[in-house]
């Protein structure tokens, strides 16, 4: 490595000499790293507060700065799952991975099923496209939170296929059919929707066999529904669901 | 070793010109290779050193490592389960599966997940002499063909993959296997580089294999 990229021969004693700042800059980068700040900005940002007079100093200075922030960046980047981190649900790319594997690994798809729920509420009409944006990304957030409580995260994955309808695939369970309602209630009391009068949907959806099919399906959850759903319609109840018309429902 | 995707930043710096657009192009092939900066700075500096030119100033410095931090933000946007450059899963995709994996019932906080000892990561690696495009495509075709149908299979560095597998029947054989059969495919260099295959167990913790895997794909 030569003196001018690799950190030149004493040049963190340097640093330390003269400021004592290197665990502190080491630090700063990490934590911008971590908080999804760019290199640029710390650059910028450490401009403004490191001593200039000193070019050989500021620049070890930006030197470390950068290295310690790309190494965090990357732990950062290799860390991450194909899950919000925010609520713990899935990309819809990693849910048709997740049944593709599933069908993989020669156990087939018999023993899951999705549970699918919809939540649509009046107040997504109110207010600016941000705000609506906001309050969908909010109950999104709450129905994770409420599934979680429920399913556990044991074999669990699911993702928010459309902005009001979130998709999990479980192991199936015989008496999953009646908690469904239990679930959309407990849903329905959470984000208050009753006030508007709405209601969450719960369906319970046995996966296709095919592998294909599966992936086809969940893809279908999440597009646009061919006609606008009326308040209160009954095309996803509680039930041991079926596929087609009742899934075109709220996306 | 020069690195010969550095060829443009060189020139770049040689001639005197704005070393952005060439430091760009070089530092969005490292992010798709999975590079890190110290390895993106040191190739560079290694380029510089054989051409017998001066170390570069701080501006160029400042550019060259914007450009790999741009880079690198790109990909992140772009994370998806397949890795966009081998086709393969991403290290995010496997992240995820293995979480799944260890992930313990509520009801039985205490009972570590029998996925720990029943699963491995199957590691596979190209000694940076040994990295070609050709030879990458063997390993990878190795691991394809020789892993069972479905496995979680994914590229966690341009040079280094990873299999998720069931421990029985014999991981650890079929790594022998994959690394015998590479280094007849591949050959050994004239300093005794090879390829390197090898399993690693799975801590029990989620937060364990997370940090293992983040480590094997640095």
């Amino acid at each position: 490595m030569t003196a001018a990229f690799g950190r030149p021969e004493g040049s963190s004693d340097r640093v330390t000499g003269h400021h004592g700042t290197a665990d502190r800059v080491r630090a700063l980068a990490t934590s911008y790293a971590e908080n999804g700040e760019s290199l640029e900005v710390l650059y910028a940002d450490l401009d403004l507060v490191i001593d200039a007079g000193d070019r050989a100093a500021h620049d070890d200075l930006l030197r470390l700065a950068g290295r310690t922030w790309a190494d965090a960046f990357m732990t950062r980047l290799n860390r991450l799952t194909c899950a919000d981190p925010i609520t713990g649900l899935s990309s819809v790319d990693h849910l048709t991975t997740h049944v593709e594997w599933l069908g993989g690994r020669g156990g087939g798809l018999e023993d899951r099923v999705l549970v699918v729920v919809d939540v649509v509420s009046r107040r997504d009409d109110v207010g600016r496209r941000n705000e609506k944006q906001f309050r969908r990304r909010l109950r999104i957030a709450v129905v994770a939170d409420t599934l979680d409580a429920w399913f556990g995260t044991a074999g669990v994955v699911g993702a928010a296929v459309s902005s009001r309808r979130v998709a999990v695939v479980v192991h199936r369970q015989e008496a999953l059919v009646m908690r469904a309602a239990d679930l959309a209630e407990s849903i329905t009391t959470r984000l208050r929707l009753a006030s508007d009068g709405h209601a969450a949907r719960v369906g319970v959806v046995p996966l296709p066999a095919e592998v294909a099919d599966a992936v086809s399906m969940i893809q279908d959850l999440g597009r646009p529904p061919a006609e606008p759903a009326r308040a209160g319609s009954d095309d996803l109840r509680a039930d041991s669901g079926t596929v087609g018309r009742k899934f075109s429902g709220p996306a | 070793m020069v690195d010969r995707r550095m060829t443009p930043l060189v020139e770049a710096y040689r001639l005197g010109r704005d070393p952005r657009p060439a430091a760009a192009e070089v530092a969005a092939q490292c992010a798709r290779d999975g590079e890190s900066l110290d390895v993106f700075l040191d190739g560079f500096s290694a380029c510089l050193a054989a051409e017998g030119m001066t170390p570069p100033d701080s501006a160029t410095w400042r550019s060259v490592s914007l450009a790999w931090a741009d880079a690198y933000s790109a990909r992140y946007h772009r994370i998806s389960c397949i890795d966009e450059a081998s086709g393969l899963h991403s290290v995010q995709h496997l992240q995820s599966q293995v979480r799944l994996l260890l992930a313990r019932e509520p009801s039985r906080p205490l009972l570590a997940h029998p996925g720990a000892s029943t699963y491995v990561l199957l590691v596979a690696e190209l000694p940076v002499e040994l990295m070609a495009s050709p030879h990458l495509a063997m390993l990878k075709d190795e691991l394809i063909c020789r892993t069972p149908p479905g496995t979680v299979l994914a590229a966690l560095s341009g040079r280094r993959y990873a299999a998720l597998l069931h421990r029985r029947p014999a991981a650890s054989e079929l790594a022998g296997r994959i690394d015998r059969s590479l280094s007849d495919r591949l050959g050994v260099t004239e300093r005794g580089h090879r390829p390197r295959v090898w399993t690693e167990g799975l801590p029990h913790e989620i937060e364990g294999a997370s940090h293992l895997i983040a480590e094997l794909a640095r």
